[in-house]
């Protein structure tokens, strides 16, 4: 099992998991309902989800708990109780790791705006936020995901908050969409600015998930190489998704995401994982595609 | 756009909210109409807005401090509205769908179509299938409007179309959000889609002939 010391300064690649709701999905969570409810419906099906993870070689993966914080789940509806929907998440996936994975804890934004552009206020969002890294470390959680985030305002309260609950490790992502000058998330942030700021406000690894495919991604990893101060983890999306009548389809194949994680291993990018569309298959690529190449004349150990 | 309305225009556009309602005030003041005011002066602006987001030259935080101005200077000329029994062009119920907390879009339309003078009735987030049903029970609309955010959530606008259909509604149905495009809408039986919150005000009236 890798250390936490390896995640904060990796030699070699270190891979990470797939996309987890949109997985849910296509073993039949139904469009509208929050993945997490299935850590408490349909347990067997989120563990074997991660364990099918680490059996395809993620070295680290994401507990099901993206979405419970108090904003977004109590405004989706849900009355199962966050402390009860983070402690079967942690439990499933710590079982499923069984002592040859890391277990990191995915978490998102609070799906409202920060004050002075939305309604909510930073002592709201720092409750929020506050409340579920708790919960995460109190179920024995030491590394810990900030993922998707669009507003550096709300990426940085959340790191801010993170740091003061105390992790051995915490990763902040963004989400970036193409535009005339560069990508940008969606609140006009370039990747340069997010690897500076957060990299200075102390993240240990920072970096993107998500997003609107390899195109766009391959620029904003650049980005993240040149300017961040710590290590940089890439979660990109099986390409930029069609959608139709029955969901959504990713056209990027295993392979192709495989060479594509391999192509950003040799840029420089050492934590590699996959987002929405990327299941344990395109995980199992990944590997033997950095397996398959050797860098610099060296066999790479993964 | 009018010269006239200029600098009410850029005060809108750069989102400071208390000199579009002062700049409203001052027009109703100096006998402006209403609906001038409305149509040529603010939803101009909001449409220059929402052309800049759609081609990326502005990001959501201009958006949202844009249609806070755009929700002062309502403020300032709706009991005007009234009063001059400004009559609704038509009835749109509004929400975003289940698994989706997002309502930023929602809310812009909402803005538009209120500004363009019809009635909205805005039903909130994580909206299932049947509190659609129940909305166009109640409201009667002429227009149905979902919103989502997330490839995740908006295949759950098929299930909303389905239900409906299966009571026996035939509202239409018009469909929005960063994923969404004219193909999807189809596909699930949308009577159509919009990239900005404009465009969704157009599309209403086209689905509403005589507004």
């Amino acid at each position: 099992m890798i250390s936490i010391h390896n995640l904060k300064d990796p030699s070699g690649p270190i891979l990470f998991d797939g996309g987890f709701g949109a997985a849910l999905q296509h073993r039949g969570l139904t469009s509208g309902t929050p993945p997490e409810t299935w850590n408490i419906a349909r347990p067997e099906e989120v563990r074997k989800l991660h364990a099918e993870f680490v059996a395809a070689g993620s070295a680290i993966i994401e507990s099901n708990t993206f979405g419970a914080n108090s904003c977004r789940w109590h405004a989706s509806g849900e009355r199962a109780p966050l402390g009860l929907v983070i402690h079967e998440a942690c439990r499933l996936a710590a079982s499923a790791a069984d002592a040859k994975a890391v277990v990191a804890a995915s978490t998102g934004p609070l799906g409202d705006v920060l004050e002075p552009y939305g309604e909510l206020s930073r002592e709201q969002g720092k409750h929020a936020f506050r409340e579920q890294y708790s919960m995460l470390k109190s179920e024995g959680i030491r590394v810990l995901l900030i993922e998707t985030m669009m507003s550096l305002d709300e990426a940085l309260l959340a790191l801010e908050t993170a740091k003061e609950v105390g992790f051995d490790a915490v990763g902040v992502t963004m989400t970036f969409e193409p535009g005339p000058h560069g990508p940008r998330t969606a609140f006009g942030v370039a990747p340069a600015e997010a690897a500076r700021r957060l990299s200075e406000a102390g993240a240990n690894i920072v970096g993107s998930n998500c997003g609107s495919g390899f195109d766009t991604m391959r620029i904003v990893a650049a980005e993240f190489l040149e300017h961040a101060g710590v290590p940089v983890l890439i979660q990109p999306n099986a390409g930029i998704p069609v959608v139709g009548a029955d969901g959504p389809m990713y056209p990027e194949t295993p392979e192709s995401f495989g060479e594509f994680l391999q192509e950003l291993y040799e840029t420089g990018v050492r934590l590699l994982g996959g987002c929405c569309g990327s299941g344990p298959e395109h995980i199992a690529c990944a590997k033997a595609a950095l397996r398959r190449h050797s860098v610099g004349g060296h066999r790479i150990n993964i | 756009m009018t010269p006239e309305f200029d600098e009410l225009q850029t005060a809108l556009i750069g989102g400071n909210h208390v000199r579009t309602a002062e700049m409203t005030q001052s027009f109703v003041t100096s006998g402006a109409t209403p609906q001038d005011i409305l149509e040529k002066g603010l939803l101009p602006a909001m449409q220059v807005v929402g052309r800049r987001f759609r081609d990326g030259e502005v990001f959501l935080p201009e958006v949202l401090v844009a249609a806070r101005a755009m929700k002062s200077a309502m403020a300032v000329l709706e009991p005007l509205l009234a009063a001059a029994k400004y009559q609704s062009k038509g009835k749109v119920v509004l929400g975003t769908v289940k698994g989706d907390v997002h309502d930023i879009g929602k809310n812009l339309v909402g803005v538009m179509l209120r500004g363009a003078g019809f009635e909205v009735v805005d039903i909130g987030t994580g909206c299932a299938a049947e509190k659609f049903v129940d909305a166009v029970r109640k409201h009667q609309p002429h227009v149905l409007g979902l919103s989502a955010l997330l490839t995740t959530t908006m295949t759950y606008m098929k299930t909303v179309i389905d239900t409906l259909r299966s009571s026996g509604m035939d509202v239409p149905v018009i469909v929005g959000g960063a994923p969404v495009n004219a193909e999807f809408a189809q596909q699930i039986g949308a009577a159509g889609t919009a990239r900005t919150a404009g465009d969704a005000v157009e599309l209403v009236h086209r689905l509403i002939p005589q507004a």
